[in-house]
């Protein structure tokens, strides 16, 4: 009986190892294949995420910062001229 | 006076309903007679004698089958039953599925009521979804549906740890042979060797889809043994993983993943599929069902499907497949010294897997430039994702700089290919077998 669990396990580890390793060599075959893609994937995400986060976020920020130091000249000027 | 005139109305009326009955029975046919006579209840004092015979107490002691210990046994069960929901809520081990399974074991083992037997529900719920082997699959579906390649195809070396790791389920099926042979009290044969073997798979799904379709009699404590060996993972690793590793090889930085591409991710559950098409299509309902999952998540045009497989679809399956299992945890299947064998095995094989996943690192370290933390080694024993992040813990505990969890989930999705893989090549048993 135990003589059969070692033959199973011979042929079990061999088609476990041999399915792995072929999968190994096919991922990397297909990395290579489709590089191409990936990589104008990855050039269209980084040309996104810039174009979002820089000419959004900094006018909101000036439009508000020289909101606010407006005002608080305008105030001061208001303030000075009264007194 | 007037009491003594309504009193005898009411015996007038009483006589009448007894008068109007007698004829109406006597009129009846035969049949309706016997109908009638069935419906009848014996006097009290019998019908109350039959009750106290019915209650679960009286069925405990003085079982229907006469042996005094099948009464017993089910008290026990219904113990391990509470035992098993206590580490499910206490203790947080595997909730999703000790909840369902420890509720199943109490309700099996519930006498007289017969749940368990052909037509009580749970026995048409385990028929249906276990036997058939139908419900382990969706899960396996679900878990595809949730799981991320990306971490393995960043760093397909990793690949091999999850082979490696496999090591463990079959030095247990050795070691459940060699248990049967040399203890007495215990006996597997070659399926039910198989059957216990994977549960060093570290993998729910798989260990009962094998075990329903080899020898059905052990799923209830293989399943059990798996998930309960699932949860205990952070306890059983670490003491293993700092044992065959220095101190340096801990501290070993690894590199960051490369981004994966979408259309890689695609076309990933397809190779997997026709690899297992060409070369071993005994495992194509496992990791049929684990790619087509996988490929729902990443296609990106059927979200609804995809959140559907992980989220709603996985949790009614878990629930139904958690009471299956339970079902499966009756006193006559469960109280005997298989079981504590299977415990023990399940354990070794636990251990084994994750020696063998650390040494293959080292291994492969030998020959490699980058070197790879051996940590991560450990991962490649399923158990997705507590293995990566016991992976996670330890290499914070060297270095805290070192963050390993991406890197070891590479191994540790490979390990559900791999144990998916070996459960193939030990399905394909029952053809070989002459």
């Amino acid at each position: 009986m135990i003589i059969q669990g070692l033959k199973l396990t011979l042929l079990g580890m061999g088609v476990v190892f041999s399915f792995l390793v072929l999968l190994f060599v096919l991922i990397v075959f297909f990395a290579k294949l489709l590089a191409p893609f990936t990589k104008k994937e990855l050039s269209q995400a980084g040309a996104r995420k810039p174009a979002r986060n820089k000419p959004r976020q900094a006018p909101d920020e000036h439009l508000k910062l020289t909101a606010v130091i407006s005002a608080a000249i305008s105030a001061h000027r208001a303030r000075s001229g009264r007194h | 006076m007037c009491r003594k005139r309504a009193l005898c109305v009411i015996l007038c009326f009483a006589a009448l309903l007894l008068l109007m009955g007698s004829p109406v029975q006597a009129a009846d046919t035969g049949a309706q007679a016997a109908d009638q006579e069935a419906v009848l209840l014996p006097p009290i004092f019998e019908m109350a004698a039959n009750f106290v015979r019915s209650t679960g107490l009286f069925n405990f002691l003085f079982p229907e089958t006469g042996h005094f210990f099948d009464g017993i046994g089910q008290f026990v069960m219904i113990g391990i039953g509470i035992l098993l929901l206590y580490l499910a809520i206490n203790k947080k081990f595997e909730p999703l599925l000790l909840v369902p399974i420890g509720f199943g074991a109490i309700l099996v083992n519930t006498p007289v009521a017969g749940m368990a037997d052909p037509g009580g529900v749970l026995y048409y719920i385990y028929t249906i979804g276990i036997k058939t082997g139908v419900f382990p699959l969706l899960i396996f579906m679900g878990v595809g549906a949730m799981t991320d390649f990306g971490p393995l195809l960043a760093n397909p070396k990793t690949v091999l740890l999850g082979a490696a790791a496999q090591v463990g389920i079959f030095i247990t099926l050795i070691g459940a042979l060699f248990l049967s042979e040399f203890v007495p009290g215990i006996h597997f044969d070659l399926f039910d060797a198989a059957s216990i073997g994977i549960i060093g798979g570290a993998d729910g799904p798989t260990a009962i889809f094998l075990s329903s379709q080899l020898s059905p009699h052990l799923v209830g404590p293989i399943a059990v043994a798996a998930y309960s060996y699932m949860a205990l993972v952070p306890m059983i690793q670490p003491p293993i993983m700092r044992a065959l590793t220095t101190k340096n090889e801990r501290k070993i930085r690894m590199t960051q993943l490369r981004p994966v591409g979408k259309v890689e991710k695609i076309f990933f559950p397809l190779v997997v599929l026709g690899l297992c098409v060409l070369l071993l299509p005994s495992a194509a309902p496992l990791i049929g069902f684990f790619m087509f999952g996988n490929l729902m998540r990443e296609c990106g045009v059927v979200e609804r499907l995809s959140q559907t497989a992980q989220n709603a679809m996985i949790n009614i399956v878990t629930i139904l497949l958690g009471l299956g299992v339970g079902a499966q945890l009756s006193a006559a299947q469960f109280l005997n010294l298989s079981t504590l064998g299977i415990l023990l095995l399940g354990s070794i094989a636990f251990s084994i897997g994750t020696a063998s996943g650390i040494l293959m690192v080292k291994l492969m370290n030998l020959f490699l430039k980058t070197k790879i933390n051996p940590l991560i080694g450990s991962a490649g024993v399923s158990a997705v994702p507590m293995a990566a992040r016991v992976s996670q813990k330890l290499g914070m505990e060297a270095d805290p700089q070192n963050h390993l969890l991406m890197h070891a989930m590479g191994p540790n999705v490979a390990g559900v290919i791999g144990s998916a893989v070996a459960a193939g090549v030990l399905l394909t048993l029952k053809s070989l077998v002459i």
